[in-house]
């Protein structure tokens, strides 16, 4: 099975005769839940493949931490993606003077798109992919966020801006979004 | 009616489900009946669908299996490690990234406040050694220089206790210890200095060698040298209270108090 030869592969395991403990599982399946929805929420800060995975495990390691400490549960969600965010720009601005994937270095590095399906990949698609590429950082980091489906008041939350602020952002991108759909 | 359209940010807002209740209402009675807002929130919804799409194919599921063991690896690893204890927990706080920074920053900024305050206490002392000229510029009475003369060089007057506090909360000398200053007439009275608070000032015995020991040896020897006409009463006024010290200096024609002007006494000194 691929799960347990990587898990084999794994040189750091621990050895425990029990299981995972309540908090131990709840974390893990907080991790299979998020972490898909994390991994591509850090894509906005044009991190590679592997530092995002990197940043990923740091950010549910943290909430392990963070649960232990009975520290509060309210919106663990917004939480994890504003520790996310905090993490991803760290590892961002240590990495900030090597060259940047972006999103779409990002999408191609680790994607399991096959040669059928990138050659699928619509000239609409490219547009789009540049419209949001070209998009200011704060802008694109609140469409992520939209996108993994985080409401207003939390990624007030995760970004530190106003309601007001976050509302108007994301009118500006769904606009040149929508542009790229009707100059088509 | 459909006179007034939805703003592009309704309906984003409530494309987002961000509205009221009451105005979502409206909002959805408004489109069934709008065609153009409709098809506006159509091309937003489109917008929206197509970026989705785009967004989650950026990474896919298929490379989850390695990330997850190496993360119940981590977990497990993380687990046998007993929770930190507070001083963990405060050496942590402080040594984190920019507290670092805060802390050193913190500590450098109260070392800058106490080296100002520092040298504010030092330049204040200092400035003791000469009374304030905005506080005591001098006073002279309107006499000659044969009446100074009349007078023994030891004039030493009484000042009234009440206008001894005034002085000393005039320049800020909450409790000045006794014994520690002489309350003085910057112009002496055997040179024609007036009782007056304009010509008081407190002045430290144990600051500097320039204390009130060697300005009291300076008084007697221009009261000496104005009874000798070698020097106008005048200037013997004008020298003392422009800068004692250089009057020190230039009528002794040295740069150092001379040693047996350090325990020179004339004027007793301060008590309450």
């Amino acid at each position: 099975m691929a799960a347990h030869s990587a898990e084999s592969a794994v040189p750091m395991i621990a050895a425990k005769d029990h299981g995972p403990t309540p908090l131990e599982a709840e974390v893990t399946q907080l991790f299979d839940q998020l972490r898909l929805p994390v991994l591509r929420y850090l894509s906005s800060f044009g991190l590679t493949a592997q530092d995002a995975e990197e940043v990923v495990q740091e950010v549910f390691l943290a909430l392990f931490l963070h649960l232990r400490a009975d520290k509060p549960r309210t919106n663990l969600q917004a939480w994890i993606f504003r520790v996310a965010h905090n993490l991803g720009l760290k590892r961002w601005q240590a990495n900030r003077k090597a060259p940047a994937a972006g999103i779409e270095d990002f999408s191609t590095a680790d994607s399991a798109m096959n040669p059928e399906q990138q050659a699928a990949s619509s000239q609409r698609n490219q547009r789009l992919l540049s419209v949001v590429r070209a998009l200011p950082e704060q802008d694109r980091r609140c469409l992520f966020l939209r996108a993994e489906g985080l409401r207003y008041r939390e990624i007030v939350d995760v970004l530190g801006m106003s309601l007001g602020a976050v509302a108007q952002s994301l009118e500006r991108s769904l606009d040149k979004l929508g542009r790229v759909d009707r100059n088509v | 009616m459909t006179d007034q359209h939805i703003s592009h940010s309704e309906l984003v807002a409530a494309a987002d489900g961000e509205l009221s209740s009451g105005r979502a209402t409206e909002i959805r009675a408004h489109l069934a009946a709008c065609w153009p807002c409709r098809t506006r929130a159509k091309e937003i919804e489109d917008a929206i669908a197509e970026f989705v799409h785009l967004h989650q194919d950026s990474v896919t599921a298929a490379a989850a299996d390695a990330p997850r063991a190496m993360f119940r690896a981590r977990l497990a690893e993380l687990a046998l490690q007993p929770p930190p204890s507070w001083r963990d927990r405060f050496a942590d706080y402080f040594m984190q990234g920019n507290r670092v920074a805060y802390v050193a920053g913190a500590m450098a900024g109260t070392c800058a406040i106490l080296f100002v305050v520092g040298v504010v206490q030092v330049s204040r002392q200092q400035f003791r050694l000469m009374p304030d000229p905005a506080l005591t510029p001098g006073a002279t009475l309107p006499i000659s220089q044969a009446e100074v003369c009349q007078m023994p060089a030891n004039t030493a007057r009484v000042i009234p206790a009440s206008v001894g506090r005034q002085v000393f909360d005039h320049y800020g000398i909450d409790r000045p210890r006794p014994r520690d200053y002489e309350l003085d007439h910057l112009i002496a009275p055997e040179l024609g200095g007036a009782d007056d608070p304009r010509n008081y000032w407190p002045q430290p015995y144990g600051v500097s060698d320039w204390n009130a020991h060697v300005k009291d040896a300076l008084e007697d020897r221009l009261h000496e040298l104005v009874c000798e006409n070698k020097l106008s009463l005048a200037t013997a006024q004008h020298d003392i209270s422009e800068n004692w010290i250089l009057a020190y200096k230039k009528y002794f024609q040295t740069q150092k108090p001379i040693a047996s002007h350090r325990a020179f006494t004339k004027d007793a000194p301060w008590e309450p």
